[in-house]
């Protein structure tokens, strides 16, 4: 037998490919370097072929899962700094080595609204961290402060800001140095110290200046994403029109979809001639953008500064004061499509959407709404807490302030209240009830917790696909969607204990 | 004159001429065979095991006479006289032999004859084997030896690589009955079933090892599909290796990227390389981007002979019957060469390349008839309806440049395995013909088998299918 040449070939499985198919084929990886191979080019050019076998009998290979945002697990907060660098670090680390088991290998942490002078030292603790027998992160999630008041959730309102000098507001908060345009770290070394990461920013744009913030953002490398706000319709698409790529937890902490005013939920029924400046396109319109339409349209929020003054209650009783007129598009001298099929092909894009697939933060159909209208831009996250521990058991568990919160199965409460306390569901978990909610196949979910998640972050060349070239971090799973074992760079990192086969968890 | 009797000795005094026998020409060792003409006036030199000289004549209808220029053979040189037909050399030869007067012949003169008796059989068995011993030991050494005469010369002898002595004449596996079979079976996948079979034996059988590779021709195109499809099960159950498997490919496209997904680089990979053990640097197949075209499909060629000629050729054939890219009118001893594509033949793969005629490849690289001929079996794979009638062309009738497949019918070992829906141009007679003797063929190979087992030595096609 030839001497091991560090390659290893995966038979006898399913691979999910870009278009949400399952093709059964063979996958070589170079476990040395901990990249995917082009088997084809290995076999002519590098004249080589692997020497071990893993035959998975029959199970999916799928690229590992990403999740764009967790708040913390396993016991550590992101969001939580006490001056001990050293233990932040600790907890990074531990969260990055337990978090395989739930078939996740890259993930971004999220933080919430914090105090403002600890922005700078926590984003720079989140650099991006990649160590061998752990899970990637890819950099941060700052959610907030730059959010509206009325929907901060769980945010503490003392330190919910606006934005008055736009980025450079944007930069005092966040640190200067964490908002620099490096080149893409993907392409520097490991452990450069300098590296920067993927950044992303939830904020809500109708706050004031943030709208400007997020052009120049926009230009730095963030990613900016549309959360926590009472944007109208036309401040959302607008934000869309200058850049901003992805919506954080659709449905939650945002207006209810208004059939007239359809705010950020309607992101998702966008119409392709929405007029994107700079771009050549022979259609116009008088699609009401820019600061314009700020002006003319009802004032922002109107619809919320009612209902708030009428206090709380069900949104669906409350008589709304809705804009008189819904704004058309204005009809253009030109002939309209012909051709069946493939809507048109226009500049501009929907941006992504998270969602939290519990089957508790939205409902069931209303995720399958969502995956119906837009299923590119699809991204399944947790959204986790610090509780998220697939192995702890139903019931009372201490919190913090002498509290106490109940576990139940996915569902997570404060103890003497029916107020939700987060989420804990895993991402494989949300893979699996993702398909139950829209009875898509399992090739497809894959795709909305790998490659959608990787296109929206611009990171598709490395991670969430099983591109030659990529890394290999993989994890298999079998027909039923339960995590079996997890790669790491091409490197066994979690395999599921023979007592836990039976386990559902 | 005549030399029916055995007993009386032809000539005098020739010390060294020891025996004629009867070969087919298709099983001279490597080095004393071509298939180009040999003079009766050359002599081959080899060595014996004991480090003796050897020489060897061969006679075919061109030779002419025996060069009296050449030197006396030492005592005891062995010398061996093969001729591809005694029936006609007897009279020149007798009359050669007899008139020259340096010459004794002391052996007597062998053809196949009825009284042949089972001695003279073991007689000429041994000789062969003798024969054979010295031609393949002086291969080993490295060619001829050092005998000074001008004439000695070897118009065939080409300064190749050792031929790595992997069926040496006389043995078990190497004479089988020379044939051209035709097996019919129900679908493709029967097909395929029995290919994949048959080479997996034909493989084990020959235990290849490092020194001595198995080597394999192999096609492209729809029709291998399912035999590909049987190997890789057979590979995966633990039932056949590639480790020592070599492969030459029939053709690739010119100009077309290797990774581009029409290319014949990519179809193999997909369909058989990846799926099986075979290291990387035994598969060959035709570079279509060399800079230098003509050079490799003669490097192509020359790595061929250096591995001693490929053992099995398997092939399909196409709807004009053509076999690799030798469409009609190529020439039937047509070597590796750079082929233009016909209109048809472009119009057919349009499909592939977005039905787009412009980015269809107009040339490519492909081994010529004869190279396929020149493997010891040949065998070709021939489904569905479309391909019919090129079958019946090819089986049929006659030998022609139009349908290069018939060049088949000059190879002393093919195989075509065909399926029902092919034969639909058959006429009923040569189906029901092919399918009669199968069973008869089963018969009589197991017959050679137990010769062979029992330690015996075919030496002749004698088998007259």
């Amino acid at each position: 037998m030839s001497a091991d040449n560090g390659l290893i070939c995966f038979t006898n499985c399913l691979l999910p490919l870009e278009d949400g198919s399952l093709v059964e084929q063979d996958l070589w990886i170079d476990e040395r370097r901990g990249v995917i191979l082009d088997a084809q080019r290995t076999f002519f050019l590098r004249k080589e072929r692997p020497t071990k076998i893993i035959d998975l009998g029959g199970n999916v290979l799928s690229p590992g899962l990403m999740d764009i945002q967790i708040n913390g697990a396993y016991g550590f907060d992101f969001s939580v700094y006490d001056g001990d660098e050293e233990a932040y670090r600790q907890g990074l680390k531990t969260v990055a080595e337990k978090i395989v088991e739930t078939g996740v290998t890259s993930l971004v942490p999220t933080i919430i609204t914090q105090e403002k002078s600890l922005y700078p030292t926590i984003l720079n603790l989140l650099r991006p961290y990649q160590a061998n027998n752990s899970a990637t992160l890819l950099g941060w999630h700052a959610e907030g402060p730059f959010i509206q008041l009325a929907k901060r959730g769980a945010h503490a309102p003392e330190y919910l800001q606006p934005a008055p000098a736009g980025f450079q507001t944007f930069e005092e908060i966040y640190g200067a140095e964490n908002l620099i345009d490096k080149e893409d770290w993907l392409m520097t070394e490991d452990g450069q110290e300098k590296a920067v990461g993927v950044r992303i920013i939830t904020a809500a744009p109708e706050v004031d200046g943030v709208k400007r913030g997020l052009e120049e953002a926009v230009k730095r490398g963030v990613v900016f994403s549309i959360g926590h706000s009472i944007a109208s319709t036309d401040i959302a698409t607008a934000a869309v029109v200058s850049g901003a790529r992805l919506i954080t937890h659709l449905f939650n902490a945002m207006p209810q979809l208004h059939h007239r005013d359809p705010s950020i939920i309607g992101l998702l029924g966008a119409s392709p001639y929405v007029p994107v400046p700079n771009a050549k396109s022979p259609t116009t319109s008088t699609f009401p953008t820019g600061a314009d339409a700020l002006a003319r349209s009802p004032s922002t929020g109107s619809l919320f500064a009612k209902k708030m003054a009428s206090g709380a209650g069900s949104e669906a009783f409350d008589e709304l004061v809705t804009p008189p007129q819904t704004p058309t598009l204005e009809a253009v001298d030109s002939d309209l499509k012909l051709k069946k099929g493939a809507v048109s092909h226009m500049p501009f894009e929907r941006p992504f959407y998270e969602m939290i697939v519990d089957g508790i933060h939205s409902h069931p159909n209303s995720v399958r709404l969502a995956y119906s209208a837009f299923p590119e831009g699809c991204i399944l996250i947790t959204d986790a807490m610090k509780i998220l521990d697939p192995h702890l058991r139903d019931g009372a568990h201490e919190w913090r302030d002498g509290k106490r919160f109940i576990k139940e199965g996915d569902k997570l409460y404060l103890e003497g209240t029916n107020t939700l306390a987060g989420s804990v569901v895993t991402l494989d978990k949300c893979v699996r009830n993702f398909t139950r909610f829209t009875g898509c196949s399992l090739g497809e979910a894959l795709k909305c917790a790998t490659y959608n998640p990787a296109k929206c972050l611009g990171v598709e060349n490395k991670k969430g696909t099983l591109r030659a070239g990529a890394d290999a971090d993989l994890v298999v799973l079998d027909r039923k969607g339960y995590v079996q074992s997890t790669w790491v760079k091409g490197r066994e990192v979690w395999k599921r204990a023979e007592a836990e086969l039976s386990l559902k968890i | 004159s005549s030399l029916a009797s055995h007993k009386k000795p032809l000539l005098k005094s020739i010390p060294l001429v020891h025996s004629i026998f009867n070969l087919p020409r298709s099983i001279y060792p490597s080095g004393l065979r071509s298939s180009r003409l040999v003079h009766f006036d050359v002599v081959t030199s080899l060595r014996t095991p004991e480090g003796g000289e050897a020489w060897a004549f061969i006679l075919d209808e061109w030779s002419t006479r025996l060069d009296s220029r050449l030197p006396t053979p030492a005592p005891h040189t062995k010398i061996f006289l093969v001729v591809t037909d005694v029936g006609s050399w007897r009279d020149v030869l007798s009359a050669e032999l007899e008139c020259s007067s340096t010459w004794r012949w002391d052996a007597q003169l062998r053809g196949r004859r009825k009284e042949e008796t089972e001695e003279m059989r073991q007689d000429e068995m041994r000789l062969l084997e003798d024969f054979t011993t010295c031609s393949s030991l002086s291969r080993s050494v490295g060619g001829h030896s050092t005998t000074p005469t001008a004439s000695i010369k070897s118009a065939n002898l080409e300064e190749s690589h050792q031929r790595p002595e992997s069926v040496p004449l006389g043995s078990k596996q190497m004479l089988t009955p020379a044939q051209n079979r035709l097996i019919i079976r129900d679908d493709t996948s029967s097909v395929g079933q029995y290919i994949g079979d048959y080479i997996a034996k034909r493989i084990n059988d020959f235990k290849p090892t490092a020194e001595k590779p198995f080597v394999l021709g192999l096609p492209t195109g729809s029709s291998p599909i399912p035999t590909y499809k049987h190997l890789i099960k057979l590979v995966k159950d633990g039932k056949l290796s590639f480790k020592h498997v070599v492969t030459f490919n029939m053709d690739e496209y010119v100009g077309l990227p290797e990774d581009h997904p029409e290319s014949y680089h990519t179809f193999m990979f997909r369909e058989f390389f990846s799926h099986i053990d075979i290291p990387p640097s035994q598969v060959n197949i035709l570079n279509g981007n060399a800079k230098d075209l003509i050079g490799e499909c003669n490097a192509y060629e020359a790595k061929i002979k250096s591995y001693g000629g490929i053992e099995i050729f398997l092939g399909g054939i196409g709807e004009d019957g053509h076999i690799a890219f030798n469409e009609p009118g190529s020439s039937l001893s047509s070597r590796t060469r750079i082929k233009t594509l016909a209109y048809d033949t472009i119009l057919a793969n349009a499909r592939f390349f977005g039905n787009d005629i412009s980015k269809v490849p107009r040339m490519a690289l492909t081994v010529g008839v004869q190279t396929v001929l020149d493997s010891r079996e040949v065998i070709v794979v021939v489904t569905g309806q479309r391909k019919a009638l090129a079958l019946s062309k090819a089986i049929e009738e006659g030998i022609n440049h139009l349908w290069t497949l018939s060049a088949l019918q000059l190879h002393p070992w093919a195989l075509i395995v065909v399926d029902e829906d092919a034969t639909a141009e058959l006429h009923v007679k040569t189906v029901k013909y092919f399918k009669s003797i199968e069973r008869v063929q089963d018969e009589v190979e197991a017959m050679h088998a137990q010769f062979r087992e029992n330690g015996g030595k075919d030496i002749t096609g004698g088998q007259d299918a």
